[in-house]
Order: C-alpha cells, then sequence, then structure tokens
C-alpha cells in the first residue's frame, strides 16, 4: 500500500522528473525515430548484394502496411481480418490511373482517399459491432472486394492490371530501382513520422484507453464509436498508400493484393514483431520479408520453415520481437535504454 | 435546486423488472446513499443515473435537462463522473496517465491528432493528492494495491471537475483497516466541494452512515424506504429487510 496524505493535503512541489507524462517541451521521437529507420534500412539497400534490393524495398512497403493494422489491433484494440482489402484498393487505384502522368505522390494522395473512403463506410456499417463480430465484417468485406476484383473488367481479372509506371516526383526521376528506394524510403519515413507523432498524441492516447477499457472509456467521455472509426479510417488511408507503393514498385498488381490469406499475413506480420508497441509491426514486416524471401525463398519447403518459426514466435513470445527484447532488457539494462525509446 | 431528478424509472432486461417505478430527487451538494440487498438493483439503478443503462420507462433529468435518452459519454461531458464496483481503469498506463486521460477526455481534447502528448495539469495533481496517491503517480497501474485502485479511480473522477459524482461500492473487498481512511477521505472530498452532489452504493453501513445526508432503500427494484440516516436505520422495514435483526445499535 502507498503511504496516503491526509485528504486535501497539498504536497510541495516536487522538481518533475524527465520522463514525466508529457512534460518535455517537445517530443522527439517522431522526428529521430523515423529517421534511424530510414538510415538503418538505406545502408543496408546500399551495401548488401543487390539480390537485397527487392526483398528491403517490398520489406518496407510491408511495414508501413504492418504499421497501419497496428493502429487497429495494437493501439485502438479492433481486430480486422479483412486488412488486405485496402492495401489492394489503393494498389488498383493507382493502377486504374496508370495513363496519367502525374507527379508519383498524387498517386499516394489520391489511393489514401479512396481506401479511406471505403473505410469510412465500413467502419460505419459495423459501427455497433465490436471485436470478433467486426472482423468477421471485415473479413466478409475483404472478400466481396476480392471477389469484384475477377468480376469487374477494367480491373484485369485474374491476370490483375500491367504496366503501371513509377513517373516521377517533381521532376527526379525515381524510375530506377534506386531512386524509387530513396522516394519509397523518404514518404515511408514521413508518414511513419506523422504516424508516431499521432500515436503520442491525445488521440492516441484516446485510443488506447477504448483498447485498455471501453465501458470506462464511455464513462469518462470520450466518444468510442467515432474514434475507432477514426482509427479505422486513419488504418484505411495508410494501408491505402502502401498498396500505391507496391503498385507502383511491381509495375503490376493482381486480385492477390486483396486476398485473405495476405491479410492473414499481415497479421502474421505485424504479431512477429509486436503488436503494442509503435515499431513493432514495423519491425515484424521486414523480419517476415527477409524470411520469406532471402533465407527461405529458395527452398522448396520454405513456407513450412516459416510456418515452424512463427508457431515458435507466437507460442513463446506472444508479445512479438519488441516483446521479447522487453524482457531481456529486465535483464540487461543496455537493451532497457535502447527499449525505452520505443515504447508505443 | 435539483441536481438529479428521477421519475418514474422502470427498467427491464427483457424479463420482469429490474427496477421499478423510482423517483427520486437529489438536491445540488446533497449525497444520497442508496441501500438494499442484493438483487435490490442498485447497480441497475446506478447504471441509469450514469447512463450506462437506459431506463425503459420513465424520465431522468441532470439540472433540469432531459437526460433520459443520453449515453454515458454525455452525462460525462455534462459533468457526471463515476467509479465501478471493481475498480476500472487503463491498466497499461502508470497512475498519472490514468488520471490525465480522465481530463484530456474532460476537455474533449481527444480529437487533438497533432499536439504534444496529453499533459498533467494542476487539476491533474490537485486530483492525485486529493486521494493521496501524487507519490506513486508514475506507478504502473496494474501494480496498485486494491485500495489504492479504488482511489485512483476517485482521482479520475475528480480530474473531470464532476458536478455529480457517482460512486459504486467505493469500500467493496477493502480491508477493514483501508475503510476508515477512504471513509475520511471521501468527507474530505464533501467537505472541500460542497457544490457537488454525490450518490453512493455501499453495503457497509458505516460508509452510509459517516457520508449520507439521505438514504434510499432498494428492494426488489422498488424503493421501499427514504429519508434522513438515522429514520431509515431506525425503521423496523429496514431491519426487516436489510440490515438483519443482527444488526445493533452499538455496532
Amino acid at each position: 500500500m502507498t503511504t496516503k496524505t491526509a485528504p486535501g493535503t497539498v504536497l510541495p512541489r516536487r522538481p518533475a522528473p524527465k520522463a514525466l507524462v508529457g512534460r518535455r517541451a517537445w517530443d522527439v521521437r517522431p522526428l529521430y525515430e523515423p529517421a534511424i529507420f530510414a538510415v538503418v534500412l538505406s545502408i543496408g539497400y546500399f551495401v548488401l548484394p543487390s539480390s537485397w534490393q527487392y526483398t528491403l524495398t517490398i520489406g518496407v512497403i510491408y511495414s508501413l502496411l504492418a504499421t497501419s493494422l497496428g493502429i487497429l489491433f495494437g493501439w485502438t484494440g479492433t481486430y480486422t481480418f479483412g486488412h488486405a482489402a485496402f492495401f489492394g484498393m489503393g494498389a488498383y487505384a493507382t493502377a486504374l490511373l496508370r495513363t496519367e502522368s502525374w507527379n508519383a505522390l498524387l498517386f499516394l494522395g489520391l489511393s489514401a482517399v479512396v481506401a479511406a473512403i471505403a473505410a469510412v463506410v465500413i467502419g460505419l456499417l459495423g459501427g455497433r459491432l465490436v471485436k470478433v463480430e467486426f472482423a468477421m465484417l471485415t473479413m466478409i468485406v475483404g472478400q466481396i472486394a476480392y471477389l469484384l476484383t475477377f468480376k469487374i473488367g477494367p480491373l484485369g481479372g485474374d491476370n490483375g492490371l500491367v504496366g503501371i509506371t513509377r513517373g516521377s516526383v517533381f521532376g527526379f526521376d525515381v524510375t530506377s530501382n534506386n531512386s524509387f528506394w530513396i522516394y519509397t524510403i523518404v514518404v515511408i519515413a514521413v508518414v511513419m513520422g506523422i504516424l508516431r507523432r499521432i500515436n503520442l498524441s491525445s488521440f492516441g492516447a484516446s485510443l488506447n484507453a477504448i483498447r485498455d477499457d471501453p465501458v470506462k472509456a464511455a464513462s469518462i467521455g470520450l466518444p468510442v464509436k467515432g474514434l475507432r472509426l477514426a482509427a479505422f479510417t486513419l488504418s484505411g488511408a495508410v494501408a491505402g498508400l502502401a498498396g500505391a507503393l507496391f503498385a507502383q514498385q511491381g509495375g503490376i498488381v493482381t486480385p492477390d493484393t486483396l486476398s485473405f490469406t495476405f491479410s492473414g499475413q499481415i497479421i502474421i506480420m505485424a504479431l512477429l514483431g509486436g503488436m503494442y508497441r509503435f515499431w513493432g509491426p514495423a519491425i515484424g514486416a521486414l523480419i517476415f520479408q527477409l524470411l520469406s524471401t532471402a533465407v527461405f525463398g529458395n527452398s522448396s519447403n520454405g513456407t513450412l520453415y516459416l510456418g515452424v518459426i512463427l508457431l515458435v514466435v507466437v507460442l513463446v513470445f506472444p508479445k512479438g520481437v519488441l516483446g521479447l527484447l522487453e524482457r531481456l532488457s529486465n535483464r540487461f539494462p543496455v537493451l532497457g535504454r535502447l527499449r525505452r525509446g520505443r515504447k508505443a | 435546486m435539483i441536481a438529479l431528478d428521477l421519475v418514474g424509472v422502470d427498467k427491464n432486461y427483457g424479463g420482469p423488472p429490474v427496477v421499478q417505478d423510482v423517483s427520486l430527487s437529489i438536491e445540488v451538494g446533497e449525497t444520497v446513499a442508496i441501500i438494499g440487498p442484493n438483487g435490490a438493483g442498485k447497480t441497475t439503478l446506478f447504471g441509469v443515473m450514469a447512463g450506462e443503462t437506459r431506463a425503459t420507462k420513465g424520465r431522468v433529468s441532470l439540472f433540469g435537462k432531459d437526460v433520459t435518452r443520453a449515453g454515458a459519454r454525455h452525462l460525462a461531458e455534462q459533468g457526471v463522473a463515476r467509479t465501478f464496483q471493481v475498480a476500472r481503469y487503463f491498466l497499461e498506463k502508470t497512475v498519472e496517465e490514468n488520471v490525465v486521460i480522465a481530463r484530456l477526455a474532460h476537455q474533449s481534447r481527444y480529437r487533438n491528432l497533432v499536439s504534444k502528448s496529453p499533459r498533467s495539469d494542476d487539476t491533474v495533481d490537485l486530483a492525485l493528492d486529493a486521494v493521496g496517491l501524487s507519490s506513486a503517480r508514475r506507478r504502473p497501474s496494474a501494480t496498485l494495491s486494491h485500495g489504492d485502485r479504488k482511489s485512483l479511480e476517485i482521482a479520475m473522477a475528480l480530474a473531470q471537475d464532476p458536478s455529480v459524482l457517482l460512486l459504486d461500492e467505493p469500500t467493496a473487498g477493502m480491508g477493514a483497516e483501508d475503510i476508515p481512511g477512504t471513509i475520511e477521505l471521501l468527507k474530505g472530498l464533501r467537505a472541500s466541494r460542497p457544490e457537488m452532489t454525490c450518490v453512493i452504493t455501499a453495503h457497509d453501513m458505516n460508509v452510509v452512515f459517516a457520508l449520507a445526508d439521505k438514504v434510499v432503500l432498494l428492494a426488489n427494484g422498488r424503493i421501499a424506504l427514504q429519508g434522513l440516516p438515522d429514520e431509515v436505520r431506525d425503521a423496523p422495514l429496514t431491519r426487516e429487510i436489510y440490515l438483519g435483526n443482527s444488526y445493533r445499535e452499538d455496532r
């Protein structure tokens, strides 16, 4: 039991400890964390053999996608089994506009808007549903979107859409692999920085409150449904943006981008890294991508090995890689310092 | 002036009514205790007052405004703060963060995407001081003792500048040695905030008689009796349906 002071006693104000809730004038994590992310991966990109370049580029795009899922699973406690739908919608939106020769960023923006609109509609439809019921709705909507890609002629059916160009950004050509990497990593670092800012804001804290106890959240006056819808929309928009980057990267989109299987993979990526830390899903996506292509890609049993590794991860450290780091840091203080910067 | 006014409130969950024809007027600044045996409908009635449960029939007004159909969130915006029988708070957060979230909800700052991280302000500090948790502000809330969890919930309610404070079983599950401290704490709150209206449900008669200006005895969903604490305590009916004959004056 904590020592109780007499009611109404005003304690002398102590100097505020450094890490006290938001006492600092400005939280710089949204600035330096994405910068470290971008620099470390870029060093990897340019130092490693060129066979890694594809893996890394897809890996960072998946990082963004998995982070968008983290907004729902990790920040808000809302579950979705159809997240690939937003990624796919973003990819298809960019693909359908492939004949336009706009600034590459414009495609990203439009794809984000398309996916955000879809998310608002689904979020409103499912406004009364929670937990598994809502997850089922997202799964069904995701399957419908997947099937529609086969039924709607202009979407190219099984073959998908090809011939998407990478174009240019403010006159800088981003068609080469190296320039496309720089474009991608800068865009992703900026978006991750914005998301980190949101994660640490009052809005982000309110989402966490809804995750921890929706009944209590409503009783202190938080608009639970409205905040869930806002989180769902934000998440959809970011997934759509990631989808647009994916379309630009490969030049092709296929119905696979919206498939239920892929939705499941996004969840695995986020789980692998740890849902409850801001950087967990992003790191999980990178590990997933490295394991599935670079390490096991050439083996005929690759998927099986990957499956076993994931099973072990989920059973042994359910809070993901960052959760494991946290456990280790209790034993090794050096790691602890590393981790504290990552806490979502 | 009437703070909280219930007129002919019924509540059923599809079956027989849990609360029946309850009419109750609570004056501003008054402390009302609702007592009654288990299953009497105390928690349901409390839910109706907090906006978590919607009355099937009847009317609920807050400071003269009809709030029968308003949800918990709107009532919170109107200045109703509540605690739960089993303390509810945000387990993943520290003590201070919990109070800060209650504060930012009250200030409608949840819309703010860009601001600096939620901050402590004087109201938060005062709320923590008032319940004696200032020294534990940085502790993870999950590590608090049972009594401190209850105190944390009260601090969260205070951070919302409540005009009506609903306390559901403030001493439930507490060890006997913690109860006097909680009573003192609540007495202190009453004294420092005379404008605040308070509704308490309690099993512990020491709490009821130490704090209440008025006691309402609920039985089978109906108000069996209401009046001054001494009147209710001495009424034969109270003994019969609630206190039991073993309850003695000399407690």
